[in-house]
C-alpha cells in the first residue's frame, strides 16, 4: 500500500529521513518494499488493515516506534442529526453493521487544493473533483472508505440490501456488472446506486453542479465483500480494505473527518446526519502475564517495560490488582481488531522491543532419539544405490496433459497441458529421455515422487534407461537394487511381449516396460516396497565348502523364451543348487534364425560337505532330462 | 588378499589370537573356511595341534609363515614341492609314519593328514589369489583414466539432504505428509478461515470433485498441514522438520513455479521460546551458508503463528550485499494447538517454513527456478 512520506511527516513531526524511517519500520512493524520520491510502498499484513492501512494508523505506529507525538485532526465535530433530510434502511445488519450518512449543502464545488492533490498522487490516486478527492483523501488518512452521492439524484431512501439475481449496475468508470443474491448493494427505489464496499455507480455521481451531498461511511461484513470482490474480480482501494475487515468504529471517524474537510475546503454546510447501527463489539480486555511473555519470547522484561510498550501503541493499562502479581489487564484500542488474545499482545511488545535484538538462546530440552519416517530413509538409500548405478535424478511436474481412466482433474488448471494430476512417473521420464536424447547417446535417469489417482496418493520411483539392450540392463539393475534394499525373493514375470511385473513376497511392486530395443522404463511403488523391505540384513555363514559349476548348452526353437527355460530348471527342484545363470545367448544358431542357442551355468554348493562330481552329475542329468522332455531342447 | 569388508563379521575373540594374527592372510583363509562357522571345533583343533610332536608343529608354523609371503607363481610352486612334493617335508613325515607304533601312528597320522589337507587348501587358495592379480606388464600410465559413469543427484535432493543432516544433528526428526490435502488441514486447522484474504497469501490449486465429495481437496500450498497431522498423533516435546513438494497457482517466471519444495520446522515443548527459534535458525543457516552470514529478523503475519517473524540473510561478500528474504516463522498459534487437540496452556513452540528451491538457487547460484523441473541432464549433471 502506498503512503505519502510528507503526510506522515506532517502527522508525526520529528520522524527521521525517509530511508532511516523505512529501515526502522521494516524492523519493528511492516515490510517497506520500495521508497521512491515522496511515495513509500509499505506492505500492510492482512490482519492490520483495520488500523494501519491509513496514514493516521501508520502515524501511531511511527510515534510508538520513534517515541514521538502525533498531530492528528481527529477532534469530534458538532454535527446536526435527525432532521429527516436523509433516510437510510439497512436490511441486513450482519452484512452492514454500521451505516453513517452525513447530509451537506454546497454552493460551489470549486477546485481541489494542491496539498490534497499531492498526497493523492503520492498514493497513486488520480484527482477528480474536490468532493471525490476529499473522500479519497480521508480514506488515506483514516483508512475508512467513503462514498459521496448527489442527494438530488436519489429516488427516495437509501437502502442497504442484497442485490436481486441478475441485477445490473453501471460503475463510475462505465463498466457494467451483473450481480447475484450474494452481493450487497446500496440502492434507492430505482435500483442499485453502488456495489457496497467496492465501487460507486454512475447514477448518483457527484459532478460540478452538485448542490447537495450525502457522504456515506459504512462498515460491511468482511466475508461478503471478499466474496463479491473475488467473483466480479474488482479490486479497489475500498474493497481491498473492507475485504480484510475494518472496525465498525472507523465509520464515524471517517464521516467526521470528511465533513470537517468539506466544510474547510469547499465551504460545505453540514445540515443533517444519521447513524444506523446494530450492536457494536464491546471492549476487548486481555490479561498480560509478564512471566508467560518472558517464557514465550525468551526475555526477561519487567512488568512496567512491557506495559510501556503497549501504552505507546494506544493500549490502555487497567489499574486493578490481579491475583498474579506479574499480570495486568490491557484494554485494546477499538481499531486494533487483530488483537484478541495474549499472544497478540506479546507480539506487540516483542516487535517494539525488536525481534532482531533478541538474543539467540539454545533450547534446553531432553534428548530424544531422532526418529525419521521410514520412507525418508528408504528414499535416501534408493538414491545412493541408483547414483552408483549411473542414474541421474530428474524432477518433473505433478501436473500433466494426459488423462487416464482414474486421473484426478484440477478445478483451476494453470495451463491446458497441466490439467490432470500425474498417475505415473513414467510419462514424465519418457519425455525426459526424448529431450535428453539429443545430447546424450545413452541415459540412465530416475525420479522419486508422488502420483495421484481417484483411489489414492502413492509414493513411486521410476527408472528410465536408454542404451543397447536397455530392458536387460534395467532388469539387472532392478534385481540388484531390490537385493541391496534387502529383498531376497524377486520375481519378474512377463505379462506381455514387452512388459514385466515385478513382484516380491507375493506383493506386486511395479512394472518394467521395454519401449524399444534401446529404451526401457520401470516404475515401482515405494509404499509397497517399504512394507516388505527387510530393514536389517542378517549375516549368513560363508560356505566353507567349494562350489562346482556345470555349463549346459542347448538349442531350442526361436519362440521359446529364456523365462520358460529357467522355469523348467526351477521346477526340477535340484539339490544343492546355488545359482543358475544365462551366460550365452545366441539367436542365430548355425545361421538358422529359427533356433536359439543358450548356455546356462549351474552352480552347486553344499553347506554340509564338499560335493563330489558324481553327486553333481546326478543333479545335472535331471536338468538335461527335464529340458529335453518339457521343451524339447537339444542338448549340445 | 581379503578385503576389509569381508573381515568385518569376524568375532573379536579370534582377532585376539596372537598366533593367528601373525599371518593375516592365512588367518583370513582359515577363518572363512573353518573358524567362524564352528568355533568349538577350532579350539579342539588347536588343542590337538599343540599336542603334536615338535616337528609337525614347527613345520606348520614355518609353512604358514612362508605361505603368507608368497606373491609369485614360481614361489608357490616351490612351496608346494618343498612341503607336498614327492620328497617334501610333510610327505617325508607321512612316509615315516609307518615306522611308528600303531597308537602313535594313529594320533600323529590324523594331525599330519589334517595339515596336509590344509596345506593343499592353502596352495589352492594362493593360486587363486595370485591368479587374480593379473600378469605383470608395462602400460603407459599417463593415458587418460577410463570413464566411470556415475549418476547425479538432483540439486534439490542434494540441498534437502544437507538440510536434513543439519537438522538431524540438532536432534530434529524428519517427517513427511501427503501432497494432496483437504481444505481442513491446509487452511482451517491452521487458523486460516474461509472467505478471508489471508487465504490469498496462498494461491491454491483445487481439485475438481464429484458431487458426492464430503470435503474440498487441494494441492497443499505449504508443508504446514503436516504440523497438524503430526501433532494429532504425537505428544510433545518434539522437534521435527518436514520437507516436501508444495503447489501454488501462480504464473511461472524465474523465481516462481507451480510446484516447488518447502521445509517446515516445528519444535514444541514446555518452554520453547522465540529466542530458541533464533538460535536454531541461525545455526541452520550458518551451517548451510557459512558462519559469516548476517541475519535480520522482522515482524510479520501468518495466521498460524503469533508472534510471527520473517528472516532475511545477507552474505558478507561484495556483490551479494542485498538482504534476501528466506524464511517465515513464529510461535505456534494457540488455535493451531487446539486444532491438533493439544492444550496450549501446557505447551509452546515455534514453527517455520522455508523454500528449498530458493535456498538451492542461492547456494548454487542458479538463476531460474524452472531449471529444477526441466529434466535437462546438462543442468542436473553439474551437481
Amino acid at each position: 500500500m502506498k503512503f505519502s512520506y510528507s503526510l506522515l511527516k506532517k502527522l508525526v513531526p520529528g520522524i527521521p529521513s525517509k530511508e532511516k524511517f523505512a529501515d526502522v519500520i521494516n524492523l519493528k512493524a511492516f515490510e517497506v518494499e520500495e521508497a521512491t520520491g515522496n511515495s513509500m510502498e509499505i506492505k500492510i499484513t492482512p490482519n492490520r488493515f483495520a488500523d494501519a492501512a491509513s496514514h493516521w494508523g501508520m502515524a501511531l505506529e511511527a510515534a510508538a516506534i520513534f517515541n514521538l507525538k502525533t498531530k492528528l485532526d481527529d477532534k469530534p465535530l458538532n454535527i446536526p442529526k435527525g432532521k429527516g433530510k436523509v433516510r437510510v434502511v439497512v436490511e441486513n445488519k450482519h452484512a452492514c453493521p454500521v451505516y453513517v450518512a452525513h447530509y451537506l449543502e454546497v454552493v460551489k464545488i470549486g477546485e481541489t487544493p494542491a496539498w490534497i492533490k499531492s498526497v493523492l498522487e503520492d498514493c497513486g490516486l488520480r484527482p477528480i473533483n474536490p468532493v471525490v478527492d476529499i473522500m479519497n483523501y480521508v480514506m488515506l488518512e483514516t483508512g475508512q472508505p467513503l462514498h459521496a452521492f448527489d442527494a438530488d439524484k436519489l429516488d427516495g431512501s437509501i437502502v442497504v440490501r442484497f442485490a436481486k439475481q441478475g441485477e445490473k449496475i453501471v460503475s463510475l468508470d462505465n463498466h457494467s456488472y451483473t450481480l447475484t443474491k450474494e452481493d450487497l448493494v446500496i440502492a434507492d427505489k430505482s435500483g442499485a446506486l453502488a456495489i457496497a464496499g467496492i465501487k460507486g455507480g454512475k447514477r448518483a455521481e457527484v459532478d460540478k453542479n452538485t448542490k447537495r451531498i450525502i457522504v456515506e461511511a459504512a462498515n460491511f461484513n468482511q466475508a461478503n465483500i471478499y466474496k463479491t470482490m473475488k467473483r466480479i474480480a474488482l479490486q479497489t482501494d475500498a474493497s481491498m480494505r473492507f475485504s480484510r475487515g475494518l472496525s465498525p468504529y472507523s465509520a464515524s471517524i471517517g464521516a467526521n473527518r470528511a465533513s470537517g474537510l468539506l466544510k474547510e475546503v469547499i465551504k460545505a454546510k453540514v445540515v443533517d446526519s444519521l447513524v444506523v447501527a446494530g450492536k457494536l463489539p464491546g471492549k476487548e480486555i486481555i490479561e498480560f502475564n509478564t512471566d508467560k511473555f518472558n517464557s514465550l519470547i525468551g526475555l526477561s522484561l519487567g512488568k512496567k517495560q512491557a506495559a510501556d510498550y503497549l501504552k505507546s501503541l494506544g493500549f490502555k493499562i487497567i489499574t486493578k490488582a490481579l491475583k498474579n502479581k506479574n499480570s495486568f489487564l490491557v484494554e485494546v484500542p477499538p481499531l486494533r481488531q487483530d488483537v484478541t488474545i495474549f499472544e497478540d499482545l506479546a507480539e506487540e511488545v516483542v516487535r517494539l522491543y525488536g525481534v532482531n535484538d533478541l538474543k539467540p538462546t539454545p533450547p534446553l530440552v531432553g534428548l530424544v532419539p531422532v526418529e525419521s519416517d521410514d520412507i525418508v530413509n528408504l528414499k535416501k538409500e534408493l538414491r545412493t544405490i541408483l547414483v552408483g548405478f549411473g542414474f541421474s535424478e530428474v524432477y518433473n511436474y505433478s501436473f500433466v496433459d494426459k488423462k487416464e481412466a482414474d486421473s484426478l482433474e484440477l478445478m483451476n488448471p494453470i495451463a491446458e497441458d497441466k490439467k490432470y494430476l500425474r498417475v505415473s512417473l513414467s510419462h514424465g521420464l519418457k519425455s525426459n529421455i526424448t529431450l535428453n536424447a539429443r545430447e546424450f547417446a545413452t541415459l540412465r535417469i530416475f525420479e522419486i515422487g508422488k502420483v495421484f489417482s481417484t483411489k489414492n496418493e502413492e509414493a513411486r520411483f521410476a527408472l528410465g534407461v536408454k542404451e543397447p539392450e536397455a530392458m536387460l540392463h534395467l532388469k539387472g539393475i532392478i534385481s540388484q537394487l531390490l537385493k541391496r534394499l534387502g529383498l531376497t525373493d524377486i520375481l519378474m514375470k512377463d505379462e506381455s511381449n514387452n512388459s514385466l511385473t515385478i513382484k516380491s513376497d507375493g506383493v506386486v511392486l511395479g512394472v518394467a516396460h521395454s519401449l524399444n530395443s534401446n529404451s526401457a522404463i520401470a516404475e515401482l511403488n515405494l509404499d509397497a516396497l517399504l512394507k516388505i523391505v527387510i530393514a536389517e540384513n542378517e549375516y549368513r555363514p560363508l560356505s566353507k565348502y567349494p562350489s562346482i559349476s556345470r555349463d549346459i548348452s542347448l538349442v531350442v526353437p526361436r519362440d521359446i523364451k529364456v523365462g520358460q527355460v529357467l522355469e523348467v530348471i526351477d521346477d526340477v527342484n535340484l539339490n544343492h543348487i546355488q545359482n543358475v545363470d544365462l551366460i550365452d545367448y545366441f539367436d542365430n544358431f548355425e545361421d538358422d534364425k529359427s533356433r536359439l542357442s543358450l548356455t546356462f551355468r549351474l552352480v552347486f554348493r553344499s553347506e554340509e560337505k564338499t560335493l563330489t562330481d558324481e553327486e553333481v552329475d546326478k543333479e545335472f542329468k535331471k536338468v538335461e532330462a527335464a529340458l529335453v522332455s518339457k521343451i524339447r531342447a537339444v542338448i549340445r | 588378499m581379503l578385503r576389509g569388508r569381508e573381515l568385518h563379521p569376524l568375532p573379536s575373540a579370534y582377532e585376539a589370537d596372537e598366533q593367528l594374527l601373525l599371518f593375516p592372510a592365512i588367518q583370513a583363509f582359515i577363518s572363512t573356511r573353518i573358524l567362524v562357522v564352528q568355533p568349538i571345533f577350532v579350539k579342539e583343533y588347536f588343542n590337538s595341534v599343540l599336542l603334536l610332536n615338535m616337528n609337525l608343529k614347527e613345520l606348520q608354523r614355518k609353512a604358514f609363515e612362508e605361505a603368507e609371503n608368497i606373491e609369485k607363481k614360481e614361489h608357490l610352486e616351490s612351496f608346494r614341492i618343498k612341503y607336498l612334493g614327492r620328497k617334501g617335508e610333510l610327505t617325508n613325515i607321512l612316509r615315516s609314519l609307518k615306522d611308528l607304533p600303531v597308537d602313535e601312528r594313529k594320533s600323529v597320522g590324523v594331525d599330519a593328514n589334517k595339515l596336509k589337507i590344509e596345506l593343499e587348501q592353502i596352495v589352492a587358495f594362493k593360486e587363486k589369489e595370485i591368479g587374480s592379480l593379473g600378469e605383470e606388464s608395462v602400460i603407459d600410465i599417463t593415458r587418460p583414466g577410463k570413464k566411470v559413469n556415475l549418476g547425479h543427484l538432483h540439486p534439490l535432493t542434494k540441498i534437502e539432504e544437507e538440510i536434513r543432516n543439519i537438522f538431524t544433528s540438532l536432534n530434529f526428526s524428519v517427517v513427511e505428509g501427503p501432497e494432496l490435502e483437504t481444505e481442513y488441514f491446509n487452511f482451517d486447522a491452521l487458523n486460516i478461515p474461509a472467505s478471508h484474504p489471508a487465504r490469498d497469501m496462498w494461491d491454491t490449486f483445487w481439485l475438481k470433485e464429484g458431487g458426492k465429495a464430503k470435503e474440498r481437496r487441494l494441492m497443499r500450498t505449504h508443508t504446514s498441514p503436516v504440523q497438524i497431522r503430526f501433532m494429532e498423533t504425537h505428544k510433545p516435546p518434539f522437534q521435527i522438520i518436514v520437507p516436501g513438494r508444495v503447489f501454488r497457482y501462480e504464473a511461472t517466471d524465474a523465481s516462481h513455479e507451480i510446484n516447488f519444495y518447502q521445509l517446515e520446522g516445528l519444535m514444541v515443548g514446555q518452554n520453547i521460546s522465540l529466542a530458541n527459534f533464533k538460535f536454531i535458525v541461525e545455526t541452520f543457516f550458518k551451517k548451510l551458508f557459512g558462519k559469516n552470514i548476517e541475519f535480520r529478523f522482522r515482524p510479520s503475519y501468518f495466521p498460524f503463528t503469533e508472534p510471527s517473524v520473517e528472516v532475511d540473510i545477507k552474505f558478507p561478500t561484495k556483490g551479494r550485499g542485498d538482504w534476501l528474504e528466506v524464511l517465515g516463522a513464529g510461535m505456534v498459534h494457540p488455535r493451531v494447538f487446539e486444532s491438533a487437540h493439544l492444550n496450549p496452556r501446557d505447551i509452546q513452540g515455534f514453527a517455520f517454513g522455508v523454500g528449498i528451491d530458493r535456498l538451492a538457487m542461492i547456494k548454487y547460484k542458479i538463476p531460474d527456478i524452472r531449471l529444477f523441473y526441466s529434466g535437462d541432464l546438462r543442468f542436473i549433471n553439474q551437481f
